[in-house]
This record gives C-alpha cells, structure tokens and sequence, in this order.
C-alpha cells in the first residue's frame, strides 16, 4: 500500500473519531440538558400545588424565570447555561413549595393552639358539654 | 540558562501558592455560622438532614469555585439554606402539632371524665333525693299513723274518761241520795210518810221519799199501810187520779226519770191491789222536772224526792 494513502487513510479516521466524538458530547449535552429541565418542571409543578404562585410568591417567579431563561437558551443550544438555570429554577421552585408549606402549617397551628384554648377554657369553665 | 528559568518558575510558584492563602469570605462565614445554628436547632429531631447537608455542600464549595461562577453559587447556597430552614421549621410545627393533638385528645379524656364523674354524682344526687324522699314519706306515714292512733287513744280515753266521770258521779249521786233517804227514814215517823197537801188548788198528797227504800221503787211496809188506808178514800171520791213520781237533781236525768216513773207506777200498783181502779190512776215520771225547793240543800232535795197523788 501506498505509504501516502495509509496516511491519509489514519488522518480520515482519526478525524471520524474526533467528529463522532464531538457530535456524541453535544448530543449528551442536550439531553442532560433536557432531563435538568424536566425535573425543573417538576418542581415547578409541585411547588405550584403546594399553593406556592400565592404563598410564596416572590421565589416561585424566580423559579418560573429561571426556567423561561432556560428554555430560551437551551433553545440556543447553549446547553450549559440551560443545565445551570434549569438547576436555579429547581432551587427555587423547591424554596418557594417549602415557604408555601410552612406557611399553610403555620396557620394549622395557630388554629390548632387556639382550639386547645378554646377547648381546655370550656373544660375549665364547663359551660359546653364537649364532642369531638 | 533553561534551568535557571525553571527555578525562577519554582520560586514564584512558591510565591504564588503562599499568596493564595484562604482569603477571609464574609458570605461564606456567616451562611456557615447560620447552618451551625440551624444544625444546632434540628439536633434533637435529626430534621431536614439532607437539605442541610446539600447548604452546607453549597456554602464549602464557595471557597473553590471560579470567580465568574462564585454569584450564582453564593445565591444556590443562599436559596439552599433557606430551603433547609423551612424544611426544619416545617418539622418542627410538625412535631407541635402532634403535641396539640395529644393535648386535645387528652383534654377530650379530661372532659369524658369529668362528664362522667359529673353523671355519676348527679345519679347519686337522684338517688340520696329519692331515698330522702322516700325517708320523708315514710316519716310522713308514721307521723300520720302517730297521730291518728294518739287521737284515737285521746279520744278512747276522753270517752272512757267521760264515761267514767259520769258513773262516778252517778255512784257518787246515788249514794248521796241514799244517804239522804237514809237519814231521812230515821229521822221522820210513818205518819210523815203520807201527808194531804192542796196542789194546783185540787186535793191530792204527796208521799214523801222515805216512803220507798233507800234508791229503790221499793215501798216500805209502813207506806203500803198508808197508802191502804188511802185507797179508801179514792175509792170513795169517785174520781180519776194522777200519780206523778219526782226526784231530786242529782245524778243522771234519764235514770232519775225512770227512778221516778217506777216510783210512780209503784204506788199504783199498791191503790190497785188496795181496790182502785186502775181506769182511775194514772202514772208518770216526771223526774227532776218539776222541783218544790233548791236541790243545793239537803232539805230541799228530800223535799223534791216525792210522789204526788192529784185528783184530775
């Protein structure tokens, strides 16, 4: 064989190498991407049924910022700037459904202890005969 | 000159890493300060242990991450340690609330009990009222009892009291008049026991009471012979007598008027068998109707124990 050929057939495979490589990087890129995304909808979809868009509203627009922005740019194929604001959104959507959490369990207590009150002062007092 | 220019490069590498000591992160020391206290909050319950671990990781990696990076990797640590804290207190008013609800379930066991033990003293309350009222009932029923045997008892013994307060002076009447009739008897002579005496302005004549025994209808012989010779001279007038008994007040009307009425009818009996007519006698009792004096005195009662013979 021709020693010229042989090289060029070497360089012609090492360069496949190096494009399957890139394309098989950029392919996993969008789909870490994608996956960071999805679990980014998630959140936000948990933390919107924990009441957060009205308890929590400050955080749960960061979160749902986060993730337009994300979306735009992985539209752009700017993966890693996606995977990072797909991950923000995630933080806040969690922040926001536990803000949202405690608040609602907040108000349970206070209701729950005023209950208790009410319910030992008519023991106490026993005016009201008490069923559960 | 190559090996001098490697050792110039060793030096100021030396350099560089000395330079590079950790350089003081305010952010980072008080996001770290934070999670020790809020480590030191969740220590009993163990609470959010993960999301306390992912600040913490968050807030260390904040001393290698590249510059560019290092703003959105304090506000990742930022948003992590306030997921962290809310995920603790969130445990905690979990465990609160699971107090209250022991603390009601147990005010609702305080308040059966109590409403229990309110049931039953209300039940004893029923009760001792009803054993009361039964007490009084029953006391009501012996009083009543009491009361009526005690009336019956007073009256039984009002009556027996009466009864013998009315014998007594019955007795006590009859032996005064015997006593009387006694003294009386002795002291007068048979001609006193018939005398001739104008009554109601027609003849007539009394027979006096020592005539009869002592409280008896019982005439004495001396009247019997008296009152023989008496009959003589009714059957001679031709008319119609009347032959009253009297007493004195003393003891009981009735039986004073059946004393006289036998009297009476004694004497009749006698001017019968003497021959007179029984068409022509007529005998009543008249009792202590008719007194002649005071039945105060022993004298006006021997006076008005009598039998009046009266020509009609």
């Amino acid at each position: 064989m021709d020693y010229k050929l042989y090289q060029r057939l070497v360089y012609l495979f090492i360069g496949a190498i190096i494009l399957c490589s890139v394309t098989v990087h950029a392919q996993s890129s969008v789909s870490n991407a994608s996956a960071m995304m999805s679990k980014a909808e998630q959140a936000i979809q948990a933390a919107s049924e924990a009441n957060a868009n009205s308890l929590a509203p400050v955080n749960f627009q960061l979160a749902t910022g986060a993730m337009q922005q994300a979306q735009q740019v992985l539209a752009k194929r700017k993966t890693k700037d996606a995977d990072r604001l797909a991950l923000k959104s995630i933080r806040y959507a969690e922040l926001s459904a536990n803000e949202a959490k405690y608040i609602q369990l907040k108000e349970v207590l206070e209701n729950k202890t005023a209950e208790n009150i009410r319910l030992r002062r008519e023991l106490l007092l026993g005016t009201t005969a008490i069923k559960p | 000159m190559k090996r001098i220019f490697l050792a110039c490069l060793l030096i100021a590498l030396t350099f560089a890493s000395l330079a590079a000591e950790p350089v003081l992160d305010p952010a980072r020391q008080q996001l770290l300060q934070a999670l020790d206290a809020l480590d030191l909050e969740a220590q009993q319950t163990n609470a959010a242990a993960l999301e306390r671990l992912q600040a913490r990781q968050a807030a260390e990696r904040l001393q290698t991450v590249r510059a560019k990076d290092r703003a959105d990797a304090l506000e990742e640590a930022q948003v992590l340690f306030k997921t962290a804290d809310f995920s603790v207190k969130i445990a905690q008013i979990k465990d609160q609330l699971i107090q209250l609800d022991r603390e009601r379930d147990g005010i609702y066991v305080e308040a059966s009990k109590r409403d229990a033990a309110m049931a039953r003293k209300e039940v004893e309350r029923l009760r001792m009222q009803a054993l009361a009222l039964e007490e009084q009932q029953l006391q009501s029923q012996e009083s009543a009892d009491a009361d009526t045997l005690a009336t019956q008892q007073e009256q039984v013994t009002a009556d027996e009291q009466s009864k013998r307060v009315a014998d007594a002076k019955a007795k006590e009447a009859a032996l005064t008049r015997l006593e009387e009739e006694l003294q009386a008897q002795m002291a007068v002579s048979a001609d006193d026991v018939l005398k001739s005496r104008t009554l109601a302005g027609k003849p007539g004549y009394i027979l006096s009471a020592t005539a009869f025994d002592p409280g008896t209808s019982k005439l004495s012989s001396a009247a019997k012979e008296a009152l023989w010779q008496l009959a003589k001279k009714l059957k001679s007038s031709g008319k119609t007598w009347s032959i009253e008994g009297h007493i004195d007040a003393l003891g009981v009307e009735t039986e004073n008027l059946l004393l006289s009425k036998k009297r009476a009818e004694a004497v009749v009996s006698v001017l019968k068998s003497a021959g007179v007519s029984a068409g022509k006698l007529r005998a009543k009792g008249l009792g202590s109707a008719k007194p002649i004096a005071s039945n105060q005195s022993k004298l006006g009662r021997a006076q008005n124990r009598r039998v009046e013979i009266i020509q009609k």
